[in-house]
């Protein structure tokens, strides 16, 4: 019997909610809002608190490549200059902010940058050079890259000064001090949506799942763009209700659901519905990535923020090598997979470098074969479909031989 | 020895950069730590009794190291782990990584996870270069080296030691320096592959023999003294991470074009500024550190690199500047719209050629360097009076 996907209504709602944080980040400056352009683990709750307009530029990106506008935006930034070997998320921001081409209806202009290398330093890069383009500051939160070594009291001495530093730029920015009550009300609304958000993704354990890894991808982007909003947390409780309803009806997002697979890296953002459709043809359903989890794990001591950050920055964020095997060895036990696909994303060293040591060390823990697919996050260029295809085919005939 | 043999055997560290090291090694029953570049603080390896050693790599495929990281990272990580895995670092007892980008941090574990029998560890270098936390976090981060290190060789790094050691550097960085002004300024017959390999030298021996090799060189080469006839030159500034391909380097000289100064891991930026020998040793690094020439990795909140270039171009009246990154190096492909920038204010060209370590076939190389010293010759030929 062919197998085919069951949608979730609920994303339907996407395309408003999406659409709407634009035009009210556009409305918001226009009403002398200070707009900051941050990156996805800046401290939004932060931000929020201090009546602060955040863009995130990695999600504008997103939308630049779901709208299939790379190679428009992409090649007048090579003409300045920038390499197609850099992150095409950074490509695709400066392009389409440098061309003015935008996905979203244009974006408010911004009075300073904010980031943190916890995550990569592409983004002080990219920030650097789009901070000098508009010609105002950049906040950088810098995070030594730990490993998590026991010895590192002194990484988080420097993050909390930064901290307390991003606080007084902030205010000078805002003019106005920040208010621990707003900061806790705020906080309060983030933990809901982060716990909301860890329960959706985990109830991808049921079998069948009734919800996939493309799914979390795309709605994803309220978590990551609007934490600490009612927008988000409403959203979220809407999608839970569905994916309960779901689980109780045993509904699944692949009919006959055969093969459970981790994802590894970044989505294919051009890709979504084409490979989502190819792993279904192979009754396969992504089920777990590392991608999407850290918003599961963003939950702050309400009394104690600050605190919650540091360690957040110093030892949750910097993805190392024994982490990330040993979080995909619990996943496979947790999510009961099958098979796992890591994605050697070329425009993302951050994750890619370590990746065919992880998945051979992965290989060699669970005796489960593992694939690796050559990609771009977001440059279609740099990849074949039918490589992929072949790639996946051979793959899934392993794995059926293997039993 | 005269001075030629003393430059024979410099240059000879070029393609075989390990000997040393080994008969060092074996010589004195001692200590290799090995580090990847940039910015690795040796002198306190120095000052521990082991040897540091700088490994960068030689001209060839990486196919090994291929199977364990993408083959679209720099072959600054790629090159030393292929000579690892082929066995060829089989003499040394550690390894130190600067974290300086993406790639370098997931390199680092990489490494840990293939030789986890060595002593192992990562520079946790800060971003920023400025501010009292950066600075006080670097302190306590050379500390940690110095500690580890103390762990690792069962034996104290006293201040004394620290200070012979800064001592030993500062003298390397001084003669450097002398070496450095008279290709400069034109006095003495060194093509830049030869210079280059002459500096990087001293990352692949005990400085003290350096030091004495380089003095008698200096000594040679100062009866060599004379302008050198160059008019048809034009003064070219390598802006780069690595000056690899060596073969690529070879180029300038037979294209006319005098490559006066450099901007490398491995080249100028190792012995422009000393460690201030007033201050406590560990200070004086750290303010050594922070204040070093720009590098793409590190994150500036002021205007350095404009202020680095401006005086570079005066300094070597430089006439245009080859861009030269390894493939794949994120930091310096994001700057290079910047760094275009400033030089084109200044009126510097500049030409934009990334390199690999492993060079391959040199023909469009050549092609593209050929037309750039051309255009360079055209431009200076409009500029003179007539
Ligand atoms: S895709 Fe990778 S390199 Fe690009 S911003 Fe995200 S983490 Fe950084
Ligand atoms: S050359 Fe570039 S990519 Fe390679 S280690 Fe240095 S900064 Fe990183």
């Amino acid at each position: 019997m062919k197998a085919s996907r069951v949608e979730i209504q609920t994303l339907r709602l996407l395309k408003d909610i999406n659409a709407n944080h634009y035009e009210a980040a556009r409305e918001a400056a226009r009403q002398g809002r200070p707009v900051g352009y941050v990156s996805v683990f800046a401290p939004a709750e932060l931000l929020l608190a201090m009546d602060i307009v955040s863009v995130y530029p990695e999600n504008h990106a997103v939308f630049v490549q779901a709208r299939k506008m790379t190679t428009e935006v992409v090649s007048p930034l090579e003409r300045l200059g920038y390499q197609p070997g850099l992150c095409s998320y950074a490509r695709c921001d400066m392009g389409s902010t440098f061309t003015g081409k935008s996905p979203v209806g244009g974006l408010p202009k911004p009075d300073f940058f904010l980031t943190t290398n916890a995550q990569c330093s592409t983004l002080t890069k990219w920030f650097e050079r789009m901070s000098e383009h508009f010609g105002v500051p950049l906040f950088l939160i810098d995070v030594p890259f730990t490993g998590g070594k026991p010895d590192d009291q002194h990484c988080k001495v420097f993050v909390r000064s930064q901290i307390a530093e991003l606080i007084g730029f902030l205010e000078e920015i805002t003019g106005k001090s920040l208010d621990p009550e707003n900061l806790s009300r705020v906080v309060e609304i983030s933990n809901q949506t982060t716990r909301l958000w860890k329960e959706i993704i985990e109830s991808a354990m049921h079998v069948p799942s009734p919800i996939s890894v493309f799914d979390q991808f795309i709605s994803m982007a309220p978590i990551v763009a609007q934490r600490g909003t009612m927008v988000a947390l409403e959203f979220y409780q809407t999608l839970k209700a569905e994916i309960d309803d779901r689980v109780t009806r045993g509904i699944g997002v692949v009919d006959n659901e055969k093969y459970r697979l981790y994802w590894d890296s970044l989505p294919l953002w051009h890709e979504l519905k084409w490979l989502s459709d190819l792993l279904v043809s192979f009754k396969a359903c992504l089920v777990s990535t590392i991608y999407t989890l850290p918003w599961a794990d963003f939950w702050l001591d309400p009394k104690d923020p600050v605190s919650s950050w540091v360690e957040q920055y110093v030892h949750y964020f910097d993805w190392h090598l024994d982490r990330r095997v040993e979080l995909v060895v619990q996943l496979k036990e947790k999510y009961r997979l099958n098979g796992f696909i890591f994605h050697n994303d070329r425009s993302c060293k951050m994750f890619s470098t370590a990746i065919p040591e992880i998945r051979r060390i992965v290989q060699e823990k669970t005796g489960v074969a593992a694939y690796i697919l050559e990609g771009d996050h977001g440059d279609p260029r740099f990849y074949s479909r039918e490589q992929i295809e072949k790639g996946l085919t051979y793959y899934f005939e392993i794995l059926r031989a293997r039993g | 020895m005269d001075f030629q043999q003393i430059l024979a055997e410099l240059v000879a560290t070029q393609t075989d950069p390990h000997t040393r090291a080994r008969q060092w090694k074996s010589a004195n029953q001692g200590t290799v730590i090995a580090h990847l570049l940039p910015d690795v603080p040796e002198e306190i390896i120095h000052a521990s009794g082991a040897l540091p050693l700088a490994v960068t790599g030689v001209d060839r495929g990486t196919s090994l190291a291929e199977s364990h990281i993408p083959s679209f990272i720099c072959s600054l990580l790629r090159n030393p782990l292929e000579m690892a895995l082929r066995r060829e670092l089989d003499f040394i007892d550690g390894m130190v990584i600067p974290y300086v980008c993406d790639s370098t941090r997931a390199f680092s574990q990489v490494w840990e996870a293939n030789f986890p029998d060595l002593f192992n560890h990562t520079l946790w270098l800060p971003k920023k270069v400025s501010g009292d936390s950066a600075k006080q976090f670097l302190f306590s981060e050379f500390m940690r080296l110095k500690k580890r290190l103390e762990v690792f060789l069962g034996r104290e790094i006293t201040d004394q030691s620290l200070r012979h050691a800064i001592g030993v550097y500062n003298q390397n960085r001084r003669l450097l320096r002398r070496l450095f002004a008279l290709r400069k300024k034109g006095r003495i017959p060194l093509p830049y592959a030869d210079y280059l390999s002459v500096v990087k030298a001293s990352m692949t021996m005990p400085r003290e023999d350096h030091n004495t090799l380089l003095a008698r060189l200096l000594e040679g080469l100062k009866e060599e003294c004379r302008p050198c006839e160059k008019e048809e030159s034009v003064r070219v500034f390598l802006l780069g991470s690595l000056g690899e391909p060596h073969s690529v380097l070879t180029l300038f000289d037979e294209l006319g074009m005098d490559v006066v100064d450099d901007h490398f891991y491995d080249g100028t930026r190792c012995f422009l500024q000393d460690v201030d020998e007033a201050v406590d040793p560990m200070e004086g690094l750290v303010s050594r550190q922070l204040s070093k020439a720009p590098l793409s990795g590190f994150h500036y909140q002021d205007d350095r690199w404009r202020q680095y270039l401006l005086d570079r171009v005066r300094d070597g009246q430089i006439e245009g500047v080859v861009y030269f990154p390894l493939m794949y190096c994120d930091p310096m492909e994001f700057d290079y719209p910047l760094i275009k920038g400033l030089l084109g204010e200044m009126g510097i060209p500049v030409l934009f050629l990334e390199t690999d370590f492993h060079s391959g076939s040199l023909g469009q190389v050549r092609t593209r360097l050929e037309a750039f010293a051309e255009m360079l010759r055209e431009k200076k030929d409009e500029s003179l009076p007539c």
